[in-house]
């Protein structure tokens, strides 16, 4: 009886693990109602930065910039490892470099789903599996897990990193952060995260060169790709300088917010996505939860210095962000329903601006 | 001390070595003039094709020289789409090659041009707008000699070769790209 109510970890495991297989295929069946209704495959999905992260697949970094208008833009600002991944996607499965590119996004959407799960246990023990896995499954912005970028692999080693954290497996923890931060620049936001656990568990630490072991691991990945860099092209700092093309430099804020006002879809959305970030911040230090608060602090402020754009992918795919709107999920009943119904409005539209190549997606 | 924790903290400063390496990198670029103008300073907002245009000048194309398809300091390409593993795709249906001729008596007159096709293309080749061949190309690799006047070459200028590629399409829904002329390399004499 005792072992029926509380399953083994192996069985337990294996049945978060068909929680999250469920969820995703569900997730993936809405996915296929929005790109039949707009008349479009899977291979139309990938565009925008996935044709970038297919640039490195096929020919590693840029020597020197090429692209846009003015000959400003190189593939520099897009880290290693969701390419890479996608590059063994490719050579095991044949699959075109597109479509393989997908696929990874797509395998590493449902490793976040589970990984998402195991993190919400362990922060939020209140929150059931379906619950959790539901909020992630069908977020308003899970087209950018289908699409062939590197949030995916962003959310499920940002959960897997703060579920070592919250355990105390610090090395491990610190590990899984080398690889976040060679996924994204906002992965090294995990630091301050071990950090601030660091400090609230002073009084219990019994391993202090495990703990400095593994805080030195995290920026890693960071590291390995700045000093590639350097030596491929000359400039370690090349993934920041290369914003220019893009338009993100520093101070741009002020003009984004205005361009809120002037009704620009884009801006509007960004907009809404920093808002619901500043939110769960709130929630996550209502909680009490400050390591959240801080990797969520760090994953939301920079990408802010440089103004709104892409704010949506660095704001939905945050881990503590998922779990703040999951801890309200768990408390009021009604609070789900609304939740899926407008990630549903809010998907459809994305998707229909995605195949019909409305930048404002991006 | 135990040799596990002996281990955890020779691994630690190791890597916090291995950062102030590269931070002192990061602190070092080894970059050309116009990219640190452009992108580091901030000293220009002159659009970096310009800027590389008029580095041409610092580097003159030298006779016999591949300019591949990863580009080369003594060349600009545009209307070219990004460097593949072993090529790079013409984009639209006008690409140019642009270098810069130091002493046009150098040249002998010839273009020496390794590419292979999307199907099937009309390719016209021009130097500085003056056609110089018309061929159709298929999908093969293959190295074509075009002989041209040497005097179509400018002195102490930028110079153009072009591609003009009337039946540049796309592939379809994979590849929404428009596509002809998949250059490897070219070399004039």
């Amino acid at each position: 009886m005792e072992s029926e109510m509380h399953p083994r970890p192996v069985k337990r495991t294996i049945l978060l693990a068909g929680t999250a297989l469920l969820l995703f295929l569900a997730g993936q069946g809405v996915e296929r109602l929005a790109l039949l209704a707009n008349g479009a495959g899977y291979a139309r999905l990938c565009s925008w930065d996935c044709r970038w992260y297919g640039s490195i697949v096929d020919a590693g970094y840029d020597l020197e910039p090429h692209a846009h208008a003015g000959g400003d833009a190189a593939n520099w600002g897009f880290f290693p490892l969701f390419p890479l991944s996608a590059r063994i996607v490719r050579s095991v499965t044949g699959l075109p470099r597109d479509l393989a590119l997908v696929a990874t996004g797509k395998l590493f959407f449902l490793t976040a789903i589970f990984c998402f799960i195991l993190f919400a246990r362990a922060w939020l023990p209140e929150c059931g599996p379906w619950v959790a896995g539901s909020v992630v499954a069908f977020h308003p912005y899970s087209i950018y897990g289908n699409t062939g970028y590197s949030e995916s692999l962003f959310l499920t080693l940002s959960c897997l990193c703060l579920y070592c954290i919250k355990r105390d497996r610090y090395v491990l923890a610190g590990f899984v952060g080398g690889l976040l931060s060679g996924t994204r620049v906002v992965g090294a936001s995990a630091g301050l995260a071990y950090l601030a656990r660091i400090v609230r568990r002073r009084a219990q630490l019994e391993n202090p060169a495990e703990i400095l072991f593994g805080l030195c691991l995290v920026p890693a990945g960071l590291a390995v790709f700045m000093a590639y860099l350097h030596f491929r092209m000359g400039d370690a700092l090349a993934f920041s300088h290369v914003r220019i093309a893009w338009g993100q430099e520093p101070g741009n804020l002020l003009r984004d917010l205005e361009s809120v006002f002037q009704g620009s879809t884009a801006a509007a959305s960004a907009a809404a996505s920093a808002v619901v970030a500043l939110l769960a911040m709130v929630q996550l230090a209502r909680m009490r939860q400050y390591e959240l608060l801080l990797f969520s602090l760090a994953a939301t402020g920079l990408p802010l210095l440089t103004g709104l754009s892409s704010m949506p992918r660095f704001v939905w795919w945050q881990a503590p962000v998922l779990l703040a709107a999951a801890s309200v999920a768990a408390r009021r009943p009604w609070f789900l329903p609304l939740y899926l119904a407008a990630s549903l409005l809010v998907s459809h539209a994305l998707y229909r601006a995605w195949v019909h190549g409305s930048s404002w997606v991006i | 001390m135990t040799a596990r924790k002996v281990l955890l903290l020779s691994g630690a400063g190791l890597l916090l070595a291995c950062y102030a390496y590269v931070l002192y990198l990061a602190g070092n670029p080894r970059v050309p003039d116009e990219y640190r103008a452009y992108y580091i300073d901030g000293s220009t907002a002159i659009p970096l094709r310009e800027l590389k245009r008029s580095a041409l000048c610092n580097n003159p194309y030298v006779p016999g020289t591949a300019v591949g398809h990863r580009g080369s300091p003594a060349a600009v390409l545009d209307g070219w789409s990004v460097p593949e593993r072993t090529h790079r795709w013409s984009l639209g249906g006008k690409s140019e090659i642009v270098f810069y001729v130091g002493d046009a008596g150098l040249f002998e007159g010839r273009l020496l041009l390794r590419c292979f096709y999307f199907d099937r293309q009309r390719v016209r080749v021009t130097v500085n707008g003056r056609a110089i061949g018309s061929y159709v190309g298929t999908g093969e690799d293959v190295s074509r000699v075009l002989r041209f006047d040497p005097s179509l070459l400018l002195d102490r200028s930028l110079n153009r070769i072009g591609f003009e590629l009337p039946d540049a399409r796309s592939p379809g829904e994979q590849d929404r790209r428009v596509l002809a002329l998949a250059l490897r390399e070219v070399t004039l004499f």
